[in-house]
């Protein structure tokens, strides 16, 4: 089996790829409430040995699913903006394999008739994550890329029960261990490339004001697929669909605490040189009943600047 | 003691017109309550009502529980501790709410921060002549 050589405008394409799976992972509607990530906008393209970058993220609460799944639009007067920048870094380790670090910084904006605004953030939950590529897309007809993902999120970030500021703006991760656990395939044909993801995630116990919880365990399944121009430029859409069993409070189920959530993604690349590109997205969990469930619903945009070494 | 027994009910007639307050209380809250609970025994009724308008609003606001035995009497003497929860996301609130005892099986919270939307619990704890618990569902737009 002879490994063909990526062009470079399907290299760039497989670092979308990455930006875009990113956003489903990690978008978040509040600090307090992320999902574990395997996933960082810094994946390194077949042809990449190293790179850094900064990733800009905005989004609104424009609403929020019941336990029901009902969707209800936020009520006049109340809102939320949450903003989030991501200092990112990838290295290659192995042939396959690579390492990636993300740091992320969390603000958080909440305004409400009672309280008026509050702004506040700080440093959040930092993420360490890996991924090794048995396969890569391409290189067989048949046989589809296939990569593990594996990463752990640490407690850095401030959770709610120390926020100090009015309206817990200021709290930036959800005060426990994550880790998850992941499996992506994908297989290019031409200019297209698609993929299909799966992670677990589980989040560690913790007891705070009297309180003892574990959240459930949390299934995310991405499928996406990106095209590449010849310019090197390309775009991507994605969806994913997350799941998460009941929490467990005082060693009990909680009933009907279960969440759900869709989100879809449109992403592009922009490559400036060689080694600098831009990446950006649109994201949404479509404000639709049956589409979340004990969730809230955003919208956002990111911006992601990246610089790279071969 | 058994696990926490959550009966909260949405009484539909105080779901409406958020803002009306008839003063029934004596502390600015509607005559109908928002949620009632049962407490783990099964020995206390908690009655929700909320301030200032019910549905409660997004951010601060006022709480009142009126607890009665089960024969219907008002229960004054209990101590009472309070932990707004959101169950689903994991976390509580940032602000430990204020409990002041107003006589007649009327404890009244203030600075009760529900600033998320989503369900929040009153997970309440009563001691002092008996030991119990009970939940109350808060849900918040």
């Amino acid at each position: 089996m002879q490994v063909r050589r990526f062009r470079f405008s399907e290299a760039l394409a497989f670092a979308l790829v990455t930006a875009a799976l990113a956003c489903p992972t990690t978008a978040r509607a509040q600090a307090c409430c992320a999902g574990a990530g395997a996933l960082t906008p810094g994946r390194l393209a077949p042809h990449e040995d190293a790179l850094v970058g900064i990733q800009s993220r905005a989004s609104s609460v424009v609403g929020s699913f019941d336990d029901g799944g009902r969707y209800a639009a936020s009520p006049r007067g109340v809102g939320e903006l949450d903003f989030e920048q991501d200092l990112f870094g990838a290295l290659r380790v192995l042939r396959h394999g690579q390492v990636a670090l993300l740091v992320p910084f969390v603000e958080t904006r909440r305004r409400t008739p009672s309280d008026g605004a509050a702004f506040g953030g700080g440093i959040g939950d930092v993420n360490l994550s890996a991924r090794y590529d048995f396969f890569l897309a391409g290189v067989s007809r048949t046989l589809p890329g296939i990569a593990l993902l594996g990463g752990v999120t640490l407690p850095t970030g401030t959770p709610v029960e120390s926020a100090r500021r009015s309206l817990a703006v200021d709290a930036t991760g959800v005060g426990a261990f994550q880790g998850n656990f992941g499996v992506a395939l994908e297989q290019s044909f031409g200019a297209w490339l698609l993929n299909l993801t799966a992670l677990v995630a589980k989040r560690a116990g913790r007891n705070v004001q009297g309180v003892d919880e574990t959240l459930g365990t949390q299934l995310v399944t991405i499928a996406g697929v990106a095209h590449s121009f010849p310019n090197d430029a390309a775009l991507a859409a994605f969806a994913s669909y997350s799941i998460e069993g009941d929490a467990t409070i005082n060693g009990a189920d909680a009933a009907g605490s279960a969440r759900r959530i869709f989100l879809a993604s449109v992403s592009g690349v922009w490559p400036i040189t060689d080694h600098w590109r831009i990446q950006g997205s649109i994201f949404t969990n479509p404000p639709f009943s049956s589409f979340g469930r004990n969730m809230p619903a955003t919208s956002g945009l990111t911006y992601t600047l990246v610089r790279s070494w071969m | 003691m058994r696990r926490a027994s959550i009966i909260a009910a949405m009484t539909l007639a105080a779901a409406c017109g958020g803002s009306s307050s008839d003063d029934a209380s004596g502390a600015g809250f509607p005559r109908d309550p928002y949620a009632v609970a049962t407490s783990d025994s099964g020995a206390l009724h908690i009655e929700v009502r909320t301030a200032p308008t019910q549905p409660p609003p997004r951010g601060t606001c006022t709480i009142e529980l009126f607890v009665t035995d089960t024969t219907g009497a008002a229960r004054d003497g209990l101590t009472i501790d309070v932990v707004p929860w959101m169950p689903a996301m994991g976390h509580g609130a940032s602000v430990k709410p204020t409990i002041t005892a107003r006589g007649n099986g009327r404890y009244v919270l203030t600075n009760v921060s529900l600033f998320m939307p989503g369900t929040w619990e009153l997970r309440t704890t009563f001691s002092g002549s008996l030991s119990d618990h009970a939940s109350a569902s808060i849900p918040i737009l």
